[in-house]
C-alpha cells in the first residue's frame, strides 16, 4: 500500500513536472515568436521610413535605395506573417498588440497580409519620383489596413 | 420601531424615485433656439467628416459603404451598439425629422420621442457645436441619397430602457452643452482649429480622460489615457512639440492628412485610422487649423 502510494506520488510529480515544463516551454516558444515578430516589424518600419523621407524631399531620389528599403519591407513582412500563432496575442500574458481580431477573422488577416506585401513589390519596381507617391500610397494604405483593425493602440 | 423603518425605507423609496424621474426627465431644446438660417451644403460636408458619422454608421456589408445607413456593430465596455440608419429615408431613416428633432438629438442627445441616447453617440462633444453647423449638416444629410434599411436592432445592452432613463441623471452632471466660446486672444485659425477638435471632431471623446462618473476631466484636457472601448492607451495630444512628436505644425498637418500613408506610425490603431480617413476628406485649411491648435497646448 505504502508503496503504491509513493509511486503514485511521484508519478504526480512528474506529471505536474512534465505540465509545468510544457507550459514554460510554450511560453517561452510564445515569447520568442512574438519578439521576434516585433523585431520584423521594427525593421518594416525602417524600410518605410527610407521611402517616406525620399517622397517628402528630404532624401535624394534613388532607384537602388527605394529597391531595397522596399524588399526589406516585403521579406521582414512575409517572416512576421507566419509569427502569429493562436494564443501569443495582447491577452497572453506577455506584452504585444496583436489584437483577438487576428484569430477571430483569420482570412481578414491574411488578406491583409498579401496586399501589403503586393504593395511593397509593387514599390520595388519603382524608377522614377514621379511614380513613388501613387505606390507609397498603396503600400502604407496596407499598413493602415493592418494596423487599424488587427493591432492594438500601445499599453 | 421595525415597522417605523419599513415605512421610513418605504418612503425614501418613494421620494427618491420621484426626485430621481425628475432629475432624469428629458429637457429637450424648445423650437426658439433654432437661429434664422441660409442653408450651406458645402459646410454641412465639412461637419460630417470633421464628425465622422460615417465610422459608427456604417453600413452593413452589401450596402453602399458611403451613405451612412447604419447597422454595423460598434463595441463599447457597455455592450455592442447598431447605430441606426441616418440617411433621409423616411420610413428607416431620418427622413422624416424636423430640425428641432435633429438638433436636440446631436445637441441634448434626446429622440424625438423624448428618450435619452447613451453617450456612445458622441452627443456630448457635438452639443458644442453651433446649431447653424448642425443645420448644415442635416440638410447635407438629406441630400445624399436615401437607403432603406431592414434591421431595427439598436443595442444588445442588458435593461437599455432603464439605463436610457438613469442616463437622465448622468447627462445633469456630464453633459456640457456650453457652444464653443471663440478666444479673442488667439488668431482666428487657432479658434477654427480649438472648434472643430472640441465640436464636431469629439477628439476629446478619446484623448481627454475621463473622472469617476464617465465625464470628461477637463482639468487634463486631451492629456490622453485608457482607451474608452476597453484595452490599451490613448495618447496625450499636449506638449507635441516639446515631446518632439512632430517637428512643427505642417509636419502635424501631413499626419493628420496621410497617417500612415506618409509613416505616421501613430495614427491607425484604436479607431484612430478612421478619424484620420474622415480627417483627410476636410479642406487644407481645417486640418491645418486643427494642427496649429493641437501644437500650442503645452
Ligand atoms: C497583416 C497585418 C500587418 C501589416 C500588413 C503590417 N503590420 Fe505592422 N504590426 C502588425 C501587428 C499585429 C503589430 C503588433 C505586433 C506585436 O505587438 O506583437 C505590428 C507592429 C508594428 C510596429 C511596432 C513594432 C514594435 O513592436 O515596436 C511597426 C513599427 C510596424 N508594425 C510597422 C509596419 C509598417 C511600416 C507596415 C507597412 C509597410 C506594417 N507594419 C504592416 C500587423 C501588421
Ligand atoms: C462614436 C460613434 C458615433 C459617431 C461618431 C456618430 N454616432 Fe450617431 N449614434 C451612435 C449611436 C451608438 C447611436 C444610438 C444611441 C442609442 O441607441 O442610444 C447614434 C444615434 C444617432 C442618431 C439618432 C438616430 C435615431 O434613429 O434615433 C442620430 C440622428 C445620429 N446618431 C446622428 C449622427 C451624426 C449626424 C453623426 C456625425 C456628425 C453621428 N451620429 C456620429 C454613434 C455614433
Ligand atoms: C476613437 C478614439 C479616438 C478619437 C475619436 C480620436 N483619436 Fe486620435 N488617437 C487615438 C488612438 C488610439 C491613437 C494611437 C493610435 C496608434 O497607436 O496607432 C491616436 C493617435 C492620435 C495622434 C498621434 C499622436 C502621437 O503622439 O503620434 C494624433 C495627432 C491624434 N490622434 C489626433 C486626433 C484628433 C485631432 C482627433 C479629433 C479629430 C482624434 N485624434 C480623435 C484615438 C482616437
Amino acid at each position: 500500500m505504502r508503496k503504491i502510494t509513493k509511486t503514485t506520488k511521484a508519478l504526480i510529480l512528474f506529471g505536474a513536472a512534465m505540465i509545468a515544463t510544457a507550459g514554460v516551454v510554450q511560453a517561452d516558444g510564445h515569447l520568442g515568436k512574438i519578439k521576434e515578430r516585433q523585431e520584423a516589424m521594427k525593421a518594416v518600419g525602417g524600410g518605410i521610413k527610407i521611402i517616406v523621407e525620399t517622397a517628402k524631399g528630404k532624401r535624394a531620389f534613388d532607384a537602388a535605395v527605394i529597391k531595397s528599403a522596399a524588399l526589406t519591407i516585403k521579406t521582414n513582412l512575409e517572416k512576421a506573417g507566419p509569427l502569429f500563432p493562436e494564443g501569443t496575442g495582447e491577452d497572453s500574458g506577455i506584452e504585444n498588440r496583436a489584437k483577438p481580431e487576428i484569430w477571430l477573422d483569420e482570412e481578414g488577416f491574411a488578406a491583409a497580409l498579401k496586399t501589403a506585401i503586393a504593395a511593397a513589390d509593387n514599390m520595388a519596381g519603382v524608377a522614377k519620383m514621379a511614380d513613388l507617391m501613387p505606390a507609397l500610397g498603396q503600400l502604407g494604405g496596407g499598413c493602415k489596413g493592418c494596423h487599424e483593425k488587427f493591432r492594438a493602440p500601445k499599453k | 420601531m421595525k415597522r417605523k423603518t419599513v415605512v421610513l425605507f418605504a418612503g425614501l423609496v418613494v421620494v427618491g424615485t420621484a426626485v430621481g424621474l425628475f432629475l432624469s426627465r428629458p429637457r429637450p431644446l424648445e423650437a426658439n433656439v433654432l437661429p434664422q438660417h441660409n442653408v450651406d451644403l458645402a459646410n454641412g460636408k465639412v461637419m460630417y467628416d470633421a464628425g465622422g458619422c460615417i465610422s459608427c454608421h456604417k453600413p452593413i456589408k452589401g450596402a453602399d459603404a458611403l451613405l451612412p445607413s447604419g447597422g454595423s456593430q460598434l463595441k463599447t465596455p457597455v455592450g455592442v451598439f447598431y447605430p441606426p440608419n441616418i440617411t433621409s429615408d423616411k420610413a428607416t431613416g431620418i427622413g422624416g425629422w424636423s430640425d428641432l428633432q435633429f438638433v436636440n438629438a446631436m445637441q441634448r442627445g434626446i429622440s424625438p420621442d423624448g428618450r435619452h441616447y447613451f453617450p456612445a453617440f458622441p452627443y456630448t462633444s457635438y452639443a458644442h457645436m453651433k446649431t447653424s453647423d448642425v443645420l448644415d449638416l442635416k440638410a447635407y444629410l438629406m441630400s445624399l441619397k436615401a437607403v432603406e434599411t431592414s434591421s431595427n436592432k439598436t443595442t444588445s445592452i442588458f435593461a437599455a430602457p432603464m439605463l436610457r432613463r438613469g442616463m437622465g441623471l448622468w447627462k445633469r452632471f456630464s453633459l456640457d452643452t456650453r457652444v464653443f466660446k471663440f478666444d479673442r486672444s488667439k488668431p482666428k485659425s487657432w479658434n477654427r482649429g480649438a472648434y472643430l477638435v472640441s465640436g464636431a471632431g469629439h477628439c476629446n471623446e478619446c484623448h481627454t480622460p475621463r473622472n469617476i462618473v464617465m465625464g470628461l476631466d477637463f482639468s487634463r484636457h486631451l492629456a490622453g489615457g485608457p482607451h474608452p472601448e476597453g484595452k490599451g492607451k490613448v495618447p496625450s495630444l499636449r506638449g507635441l512639440k516639446k515631446r518632439k512628436r512632430f517637428t512643427d505644425v505642417a509636419d502635424l498637418n501631413s499626419a493628420l492628412r496621410f497617417g500612415e500613408i506618409m509613416g505616421y506610425e501613430d495614427m491607425s490603431s484604436g479607431g484612430m485610422g478612421d478619424v484620420q480617413t474622415n480627417l483627410s476628406k476636410l479642406p487644407e485649411a481645417d486640418t491645418k487649423a486643427i494642427a496649429e491648435f493641437l501644437f500650442s497646448l503645452q
